[in-house]
């Protein structure tokens, strides 16, 4: 369990990147995975730095199962955007190191496998991208029992293109057992990973429902693929428009093979889909939700935030 | 300790070689110049050590051999990929301090040494009790040295890195008190030189070691703060 009482942080700027700040951050997090939703300038940096000790704290505090970090260091794995692997050793010697400080079993190559990266088990860290090295420290933290805070900055970006097709598993699979804290920038990764949402908007958080990412103050809007031409496709179209409860309008796109539904609210409109594709005895292709843009976001938890004071 | 901390700092001479480009080159001019001073100008060697060694070699030798085994972030980013894995930042980057002290203390010795014996002439002290003092004076220098950069490196970065030589330059010069903060007055004074802010030599001489811990200690504390 990680419990954060106003804590605020600040990375220092460097040429072509502004400085992170966050202020009074307060939030407790006990299972699952948390997304913290901001850019990089809007805190989201700084919070994780100072959440996995990398950042001094320069107010509040940060208790991981009731210590201060320090106390935790060996339990929490950072992984930052833009790590630096110590260059004077290989990846196999690095593994090494991280096993007998946090535990694990078998040989770098094992440990690196479950991001499908063993390829990088015999290199000098000095000769990986920063990409390469990113996926060595998450594999390495995920491969090791001893870790039970997981910190991960976009963990859907700048990864080995192999680790990308794990990466998800991998994180639902330790969010179960422990706590993972990732951020990210996009609100359609926020969507796909977050148990819950934490939104990071100019230095502040503020608690988002996921439901949010979707609803914007027009409404939600939900892409359905399916066959065009189909008889049941046309019968899906027609159950749809006749939803007057939960379903505003019906639009259709890319030659009839997507169906655009709006409605007040993410939840009735998935529910107005699932009937209507029932109805018709439609097996349709995917569904995929719009999500509502990084800024209006950040606006309405700002708002809600302030409202609830 | 950190064993792998260790010789990952061991390790940056050699996976650095163009960092070592200075140290070559200060190091043949070391050669050159003793070989010049002990054919033509039979001048005594302490003033070989006190002069080019102590004033120029031994610093810049030194700075590159730091920046080599630390890298160009300094001491907190070298600890920082430690810290990554699990490691705790005191324990890093003392690791790293120790190696890297270490590293300099022998260059610094063997550096003083070679000098001392290329320089020697016939109006000099026995060679034995020469290269003896040397000995002495080049591995507490390059210890102090070695905190005292990679004391450096953690404020100083980038363009700034050289700043801790140029700290050294301006202050350690003259005879005042402020001179008795950086190594090297202490060392010019163990090589033949005047004494440093009116100490004695066996003083420099711990003044140097107790610089040692403080630079290294102030590192250490620096780091841990993030």
């Amino acid at each position: 369990m990680i419990e954060v009482a106003g804590a605020s942080a600040r990375t220092e700027a460097t040429r072509g990147t502004p400085s992170s700040v966050v202020r009074g951050a307060t939030f407790r997090w006990e299972r699952g995975l948390l997304v913290l939703l901001g850019a990089p300038a809007d805190g989201t940096t700084a919070l994780l730095g100072a959440l996995g000790g990398d950042l001094a704290l320069r107010g509040g505090t940060v208790r991981i199962d009731g210590v201060p970090v320090d106390l935790a260091r060996a339990r929490i794995a950072l992984v930052p955007l833009a790590p630096v692997l110590p260059h004077g050793a290989t990846v196999a010697e690095l593994w090494m190191l991280a096993r007998s400080l946090r535990g694990g079993v078998g040989d770098a190559s094992s440990a690196l496998s479950a991001l499908d990266v063993e390829r990088l088990a015999n290199r000098p860290a000095s000769s990986l991208s920063v990409v390469e090295q990113r996926t060595v420290l998450l594999a390495f933290a995920l491969a090791s029992p001893g870790v039970e805070t997981l910190l991960v900055e976009e963990p859907l970006a700048s990864l080995d293109a192999a680790a990308l097709l794990h990466v998800e598993a991998a994180l639902r699979a330790r969010a179960d057992d422990g706590v993972v804290i990732a951020t990210t920038s996009s609100v359609r990764d926020a969507a796909r990973l977050a148990d819950e949402v934490l939104v990071v908007a100019g230095g502040i958080t503020a608690a988002a429902p996921p439901g949010w990412l979707h609803t914007a103050r027009s409404g939600a809007r939900v892409s359905v693929a399916m066959p065009a031409g189909d008889e049941r496709s046309e019968a899906f179209g027609r159950a749809l428009a006749a939803d007057g409860e939960a379903v505003l309008g019906v639009e259709r796109e890319a030659g009839d093979e997507v169906l655009v539904v709006q409605g007040h609210d993410l939840v009735p409109v998935a529910r107005a889909i699932a009937r209507a594709a029932h109805a018709a005895g439609l097996a349709v292709r995917a569904v995929e939700p719009d999500v509502v843009p990084l800024a209006q976001v950040q606006a309405a938890a700002l708002d809600a935030g302030a409202r609830s004071r | 300790m950190n064993a792998l901390v260790v010789r990952s700092t061991l390790r940056g001479l050699v996976r650095s070689p163009r960092a070592l480009v200075p140290l070559a080159g200060w190091t043949l001019a070391l050669v050159a110049i003793a070989v010049l001073f002990r054919a033509r100008l039979d001048a005594p060697a302490d003033r070989l050590l006190r002069g080019v060694f102590g004033f120029a070699v031994l610093p810049f030798v030194l700075f590159a051999v730091v920046r080599a085994q630390l890298g160009p972030g300094g001491l907190r980013a070298f600890v920082r990929g430690f810290v990554l894995l699990g490691e705790r930042p005191t324990r890093a980057a003392s690791s790293a301090i120790a190696a890297v002290v270490a590293t300099t203390s022998a260059t610094g010795a063997v550096l003083a040494v070679v000098s001392a014996a290329l320089a020697h002439g016939s109006s000099d002290a026995p060679l034995l009790a020469d290269v003896a003092g040397s000995f002495v004076a080049g591995a507490l220098g390059g210890a102090a040295y070695g905190a005292f950069f990679a004391l450096g490196s953690v404020f100083a970065r980038g363009a700034f890195a050289g700043t801790f030589v140029g700290l050294d330059f301006v202050l350690g010069v003259g005879r005042h008190v402020p001179a008795a903060l950086v190594p090297r007055g202490h060392v010019t004074a163990l090589l033949g030189g005047p004494a440093c802010a009116g100490l004695p030599l066996r003083a420099s001489s711990l003044v140097l070691i107790v610089l040692t811990v403080a630079y290294a200690a102030l590192a250490v504390r620096l780091t841990r703060r993030g």
